[in-house]
């Protein structure tokens, strides 16, 4: 493995734990909420990339699993050039629960602006405290 | 703006130090693993193997098809719990909501493009064994078109008739799916195959002379799970849409 493709693939781990850090630190910072929600994508996006990055087979040509020639004489060929199908797979079933933990997590994000008139979690949380504290007051 | 430079430089440079010293941050291989090889040969070349040109679609829907089968589970409990934060909704939408003035340049593109990408998803459908796709990914094309047009064109009181039908199709195709889930038992179990599930190796092939072997069994589950998800999309979307109130929910 020579050093430029040793540079690329280190700069794609790099920018994939970057991507991840951004992500996390959104989740936290950010004031809006539609904003937390979007960096929530961000984290899983990238750590599903990670995921199907692992099964690359650092030896060229690689070839994505599929089966493009006639299966008699190919047997040795696709063993020899096919890239790891398995960390695709799962990658696959962790991209639709995210799906539809988004589509949860949005719908609980229009109602509640419904119902507090606000998207930052922030000032309802300040406006309830006082009201705890009026109250108890 | 300084600060996204700034991430990009340090990453580049953490990537070259790592070159200079010769370490690989990235645990790649250079063999294909125990796991990937049979996955990679019984898809397609030995005698009683799947005919699925597309070594993951024959992973998630035939070796590890019941991971797929819970993982459509967990996607319909997530949109059922997506459902419970509507609770008004009284069967008829509270709004007849417009779509907002859009410019003819909206409305033409959209006229354009719905059409090109509800053939990309059924493309997706019927040769996700062929090629990268499968079921999953052309219901989700199907319901973001779905929520372009209710975007773009609003919805109004006539769409509701619709939740009935969507309902059905998403009952439907989940009811065709969990028979397909079964059916290779009871063909088992009657012509003495062994007592096979979720996997498409004792049903008949389709042999289409000169040209090549079809899986029924794999394109229907892809076909299935692709209306039962685009349905069941659409209808959360409608619901949602429709019951988001305006002025007259206070």
């Amino acid at each position: 493995m020579n050093e430029v493709d040793l540079f690329l693939l280190n700069l794609a781990m790099v920018s994939l734990l970057v991507s991840m850090g951004i992500g996390i630190v959104g989740v936290i910072l950010k004031r809006n909420a539609v904003k937390k929600v979007i960096c929530l994508g961000i984290v899983s996006d990238a750590v599903a990339v990670l995921l199907a990055f692992i099964g690359f087979r650092v030896k060229y040509p690689s070839l994505p699993p599929v089966w493009l020639f006639k299966e008699g004489n190919g047997l040795e060929h696709a063993l020899r050039v096919f890239v790891d199908p398995l960390p695709q797979a799962l990658v696959v079933t962790s991209i639709i629960i995210g799906v539809a933990f988004t589509l949860f997590l949005s719908v609980a994000v229009v109602r509640f602006y419904e119902d507090y008139g606000t998207l930052s979690f922030e000032r309802v949380l300040e406006e309830v405290e006082g009201e705890v504290e009026e109250g108890s007051e | 703006m300084l600060a996204a430079l700034a991430v990009v430089v340090a990453s580049l440079a953490m990537a070259y130090l790592a070159t200079l010293k010769g370490v690989t941050l990235l645990p790649v291989r250079v063999e294909l693993g125990e796991a990937g090889a049979y996955y990679v040969t019984h898809s397609y070349v030995i005698g009683f193997s799947l005919w699925v040109r597309s070594v993951v679609n024959a992973v998630i829907w035939d070796f590890r098809a019941v991971d797929t089968f819970f993982e459509t589970a967990v996607l319909f409990a997530a949109l059922l719990a997506a459902l419970t934060f509507t609770a008004e909704l009284s069967g008829a939408p509270r709004r007849a909501g417009k779509g907002a003035m859009l410019s003819p340049v909206v409305t033409t593109v959209l006229k354009l493009s719905l059409p090109l990408a509800l053939a990309v998803a059924g493309g997706l459908a019927l040769e996700g064994h062929l090629s990268p796709g499968g079921g999953f990914q052309s219901g989700a094309v199907v319901a973001v078109m779905a929520f372009l047009f209710m975007a773009v064109h609003g919805v109004s009181t006539g769409w509701f008739g619709h939740v009935r039908t969507l309902l059905l199709t998403r009952s439907a195709a989940l009811l065709a799916l969990s028979v397909l889930a079964v059916a290779p038992a009871i063909m088992g179990m009657l012509y003495g195959l062994g007592p096979y599930a979720l996997t498409g190796r004792p049903v008949p092939k389709l042999v289409v002379p000169g040209c090549c072997v079809v899986p029924v069994y794999t394109v229907l589950l892809n076909v299935f799970e692709a209306i039962a998800v685009g349905a069941a999309f659409t209808l959360v979307g409608l619901i949602v849409w429709s019951s988001i109130g305006g002025e007259d929910s206070e």
